[in-house]
């Protein structure tokens, strides 16, 4: 019974120090480059500066994704002339290269897509265990937010942390078209 | 349960010592030093699997745990890591402790020299396709060395590493060596090609060395809304029985993009490609489905020839529509002549802003197994930030001239980034893996910040799950079970 509860107290002081020590220090977010799905490469540190980037880790297979990009599809449209960028990373490899372009294409997705072949950016650079696998981060690529899995309803938090990080945020928040 | 205890304690330590460690490391260091890290803390206490108990003659809850330690170093253009796995399941003779990964490595300018493990895929994969999938548990990573080079108007990589024999296997014995290249004259164009040389010890004769070479070329044009790929490899050499192996495949996709409709296609059709073995292959061309599912994957043929074809409409941003439709032909194997097709229709549609419905139907023709899926899931918002969701998935399949079916429905709450709570439940006349035919479950999720922590209580029906060509049963899971994931 003791060894339970040292456990839990390890628990619970494992997220408190978590808590207090990313208060203390902020995360860099790793660089890295992919190919987008025209074939050009992308190199996130020489896309940095202009605003907070919200990178997202998804498969067309994943329907919480599809939910997450077709809402962050929203955000991208209101806040992208202020610098907001979005970065959907495509981690299926060979299975879905067929269907990628026309299915972002089909969905209205605007922003842009890169491709993950082998997943070493999604499992060792961004340590990604599951999808979707989301990180914000500022203009200079400190991580602001990060986390696993989406529910609609989640991009209000979401919307409020890009608006405070934009590099010339608006005097009120605004409102995302879902949820309203 | 006191078993895992003391590991519950040690990594609960090793995570409350990086979270004051790493920061404070990383604050005292130059700029361009950072340390990160992350830890995946998984812990059931459940009861065995029913195949379990025939080996343990028990049935009785045990508990089992998983934990998976990541940590990166990086220092400028130079970068070091290692993955530190412990895994005691309920099976004792499946447990281990140990460093999984490690790795460093220097980047600069596109180009990165690399050692230690890593994932490698080569094009389409038909040459190599070294990958992870937790969802079926599958990691064919290799441990050797890697140097690539990513430019505008060429890109290569060459490697050297050892391989697993198979996906159970813990040693490496295999050695694979090759490369790859491709020149992009324009945006959008691209040709290339691939090798691997694959060595393994010969079982005839134990001093020498048997070989596979496998040669793949390909080429692609992607410019405006049309794009086309074709690769081809061929196999020779000997197997480590002395038998003579050679075999070839070939893949072809095409797709037409725009707004309002796409269209994408794929064609496979391979003999003898897959090695070292169809079930635990080092190469592996796409699936040709929608769902992933394949003969090769299936049922471990030598060969198949399949075709894939998807039509996406999207009248609106909030509807779309796909279907598509695959079948796959077994090659070689004139005494089985395995058949499958797969007819799939989904649809998403969001009436309102408030409302978000989607509906997929999937049906399976295959020689062994006819099945049919139905999966409907609807989200309503109840404000900006919460909602509510309702999910329900039936499944159908004859097997040996029965007919089985599988019935899942879970209800969720979803509070504003923070909370999430499922409660679910299914009902199923399937006896075949001797599970619970009712099964109910209650989950909860809390996210903070950096950390989610999911706490699950119930039961869960397993099932075939296939992805990248590669198929897994994953077993029903009944008992509590707690995953702490934390990044630093």
């Amino acid at each position: 019974m003791r060894l339970k509860l040292v456990a839990v107290i390890s628990l619970i002081l494992t997220i408190h120090a978590g808590l207090s020590a990313q208060e203390a220090q902020k995360r860099r977010t790793p660089d890295f480059t992919l190919p987008d799905i025209a074939g050009r490469n992308f190199t996130l540190s020489k896309n940095l500066g202009q605003g907070p980037v919200y990178i997202s880790f998804w498969a067309t297979w994943c329907k919480p994704c599809v939910e997450e990009l077709k809402i962050i599809e929203k955000l991208y449209e209101k806040y992208s002339d202020r610098g907001f960028q979005v970065i959907a990373i495509n981690t299926e490899g060979p299975k879905a290269s067929a269907k990628v372009k026309s299915f972002v294409k089909s969905h209205g997705l605007t922003f842009t897509i890169l491709l993950d072949n082998d997943g070493e950016v999604f499992r060792r650079k961004f340590k990604g265990v599951a999808m979707p696998y989301t990180t914000l981060i500022d203009a200079n690529g400190d991580v602001i937010f990060t986390a696993v899995g989406f529910k609609p309803g989640d991009e209000v938090e979401i919307e409020k942390l890009i608006v405070e990080h934009l590099i010339s945020p608006p005097d009120t928040v605004g409102q995302t078209g879902s949820g309203q | 349960m006191s078993r895992n205890i003391p590991h519950i304690i040690g990594f609960s330590a090793i995570v409350v010592l990086s979270t004051f460690i790493i920061p404070g490391a990383a604050q005292a260091q130059f700029d361009n030093w950072s340390v990160s890290a992350a830890n995946w803390l998984q812990y059931w206490y459940h009861r065995p699997e029913a195949f379990d108990s025939i080996y343990f003659d028990s049935r009785s809850r045990q508990d089992s745990l998983d934990n998976r330690f990541i940590v990166d170093f990086d220092l400028g253009d130079f970068y070091a890591g290692a993955w530190l796995r412990v895994l005691h399941p309920n099976r004792p003779d499946q447990s281990f402790e140990r460093i999984t990964q490690r790795y460093f490595g220097w980047n600069q300018d596109g180009l990165t020299v690399h050692a230690g493990n890593f994932y490698q895929t080569f094009d389409r994969g038909l040459t190599l396709n070294a990958f992870l999938d937790d969802v079926i548990n599958f990691d064919n990573n290799l441990d050797g060395a890697r140097v690539s080079g990513l430019y505008d108007h060429f890109d290569f990589d060459a490697i050297f590493g050892r391989a697993f024999r198979d996906r159970y296997s813990t040693e490496r014995e295999e050695i694979l060596r090759g490369g790859r290249a491709a020149i992009k004259p324009i945006v959008g164009t691209r040709a290339g090609f691939s090798y691997i040389r694959y060595k393994q010890n010969d079982f005839d004769d134990p001093t020498a060395a048997a070989g596979i070479n496998v040669t793949g070329i390909n080429a692609g044009v992607n410019r405006g809304p049309f794009e086309i790929y074709g690769e081809h490899a061929f196999k020779n050499g000997r197997l480590q029985f002395g038998e003579i192996a050679k075999g070839d495949g070939t893949y072809l996709s095409g797709s037409f993009s725009h707004s309002l409709f796409s269209i994408y296609s794929e064609y496979k059709n391979m003999i003898r490609l897959l090695y070292p073995s169809p079930a635990s292959p080092m190469n592996s061309p796409p699936p040709v489905s929608h769902q992933g599912r394949s003969l090769s994957s299936l049922a471990n043929t030598i060969g198949e020839r399949a075709y894939h074809v998807g039509l996406l409409l999207s009248p609106s941003y909030n509807l779309n529509l796909e279907l598509a439709f695959s079948e796959s032909f077994d090659r070689g194997d004139t005494l089985r002549e395995l058949y499958l097709a797969e007819k799939f229709a989904g649809v998403r549609w969001s009436p309102t802003d408030k409302f978000v419905v989607n509906y997929r139907w999937d049906r399976f023709d295959y020689s062994l197994e006819d099945e049919v899926q139905n999966y409907f899931e609807a989200y309503y918002y109840l404000s900006n930030a919460q909602t509510v969701s309702a999910t329900a998935y039936t499944k159908r399949f004859v097997l040996t001239g029965h007919e089985y079916h599988e019935d899942y429905l879970t209800l969720g709450l979803a509070r504003s980034n923070f909370l999430q709570l499922s409660l679910g439940g299914s009902l199923s006349n399937n006896d075949l893996d001797r599970d619970s035919n009712k099964l109910a479950f209650a989950e909860l999720t809390i996210r903070l910040r950096s950390h989610e922590l999911v706490i699950f209580h119930g039961g869960e029906r397993g099932g075939l799950v296939c992805s990248s060509g590669i198929c897994s049963q994953r077993p029903t899971f009944e008992g509590t079970r707690v995953i702490l994931f934390s990044r630093f």
